[in-house]
């Protein structure tokens, strides 16, 4: 156990790409544990589903491991796997819609303005376990969800890129095959509708 | 859009929050958000949107492949794969497949037509000599190729 988590802490991304292209099944559980929180996490903000994120990941290592010997180094492997992650997640989403029409989720009454500005939310008191601070994150928390959920894919996208993995907009463009100024903007728009939807 | 402030459009501290200005632009705008009340508070609340989402998303404990299920499907991807791989002989890939497979069947027929008129060209005469041709009969005087053999061909008709 100790010396597997040795090889994956001691393994370098291009001895680890070596290996996989080998078809070396450890080398597919280090790459696993190593990249999957990362890709859950662009899996959940795009989708909004615990059970569909799990499932894409799982399909995403599933394509890596059919697909590793056309990887060819150009970009690092966290690049290529956050590209087939999000195109995952949107083919998904497009199976899926065809199927079911998103539920409708109104927001709470205390929705907004007030939650965004107050300082000791998410401010300097990060760790702040007032009952009172805590259940108004939460309330937040889950109107930013909903409003996360009405945004256009587009936008979301570049949102949950420049949120989960702080992103520059060269980066993202290069993830989405966009131009640098597409992601300034759709930025911007993604952040004006969430504002928007949580009546700011 | 403008903000409420005139001097600086939302776009703009957009795009401050994101470290996405030039280091110039950005100096003077970060000097502007310490004194203007309107651009500080929507910079804080486009870095307060991105950090509770992404809060959120870390709450999420029961986010976890499963492990014992993703092994399942390596091996009936292998399985599957265990088939000869006629994608990667001889370093073959699949890209661009039509074109290899195109190029290699002009090469194939290249080399045909070549072959074909090295090997089954018959050694026919050099030349006809002479050519008699009446109502009865043919006369056809001819010269062999290599040794220069005169042939005389006769047929009544």
């Amino acid at each position: 156990m100790d010396k597997t988590r040795t090889a994956e802490n001691n393994i370098n991304e291009q001895d680890l790409v070596e290996r996989l292209q080998k078809g070396q099944q450890w080398a597919f559980n280090i790459l696993v544990s190593r990249y999957q929180d990362r890709l859950l996490r662009i899996a959940y903000g795009i989708t909004l589903d615990q059970e569909d994120s799990i499932e894409v990941v799982q399909d995403v290592f599933v394509i890596v491991f059919k697909k590793i010997h056309t990887f060819r180094q150009d970009a690092s492997l966290a690049t290529w796997l956050r590209k087939i992650t999000v195109n995952q997640c949107l083919n998904w989403k497009r199976k899926w819609k065809r199927r079911f029409k998103w539920s409708h989720d109104s927001l709470e009454s205390n929705s907004g303005k007030n939650l965004l500005n107050d300082k000791n939310l998410y401010g300097a008191n990060m760790k702040n376990h007032d009952p009172e601070i805590l259940y108004q994150e939460k309330q937040l928390e889950n109107n930013l969800k909903k409003a996360v959920k009405k945004l256009p894919e587009k936008l979301r996208v570049v949102f949950v890129l420049n949120s989960f993995e702080g992103l520059s907009y060269e980066q993202i463009a290069a993830t989405l095959d966009i131009k640098k100024g597409t992601v300034s903007s759709r930025l911007y728009w993604a952040r004006k509708n969430l504002m928007e939807s949580l009546g700011i | 859009m403008k903000t409420k402030c005139s001097k600086y459009t939302s776009e703009e501290i957009s795009r401050f929050v994101d470290n996405e200005l030039f280091e110039d632009q950005y100096k003077t705008l970060a000097q502007h958000i310490e004194q203007c009340p309107h651009c500080s508070e929507l910079s804080n609340q486009y870095k307060t949107l991105s950090t509770v989402f992404n809060n959120h998303v870390h709450e999420k404990e029961n986010l976890k492949i499963d492990k014992a299920l993703l092994e399942q499907k390596f091996d009936r991807v292998m399985q599957n794969h265990e088939k000869i791989p006629w994608g990667n002989i001889f370093g073959f890939s699949k890209k661009y497949i039509l074109v290899k497979l195109t190029s290699i069947a002009m090469i194939s027929l290249i080399s045909l037509f070549i072959l074909q008129k090295a090997l089954f060209t018959p050694t026919g005469p050099s030349a006809i000599v002479k050519y008699v041709d009446t109502d009865y009969s043919s006369v056809m005087i001819i010269e062999t190729q290599k040794e220069q053999h005169t042939i005389i061909w006769f047929n009544e008709t």
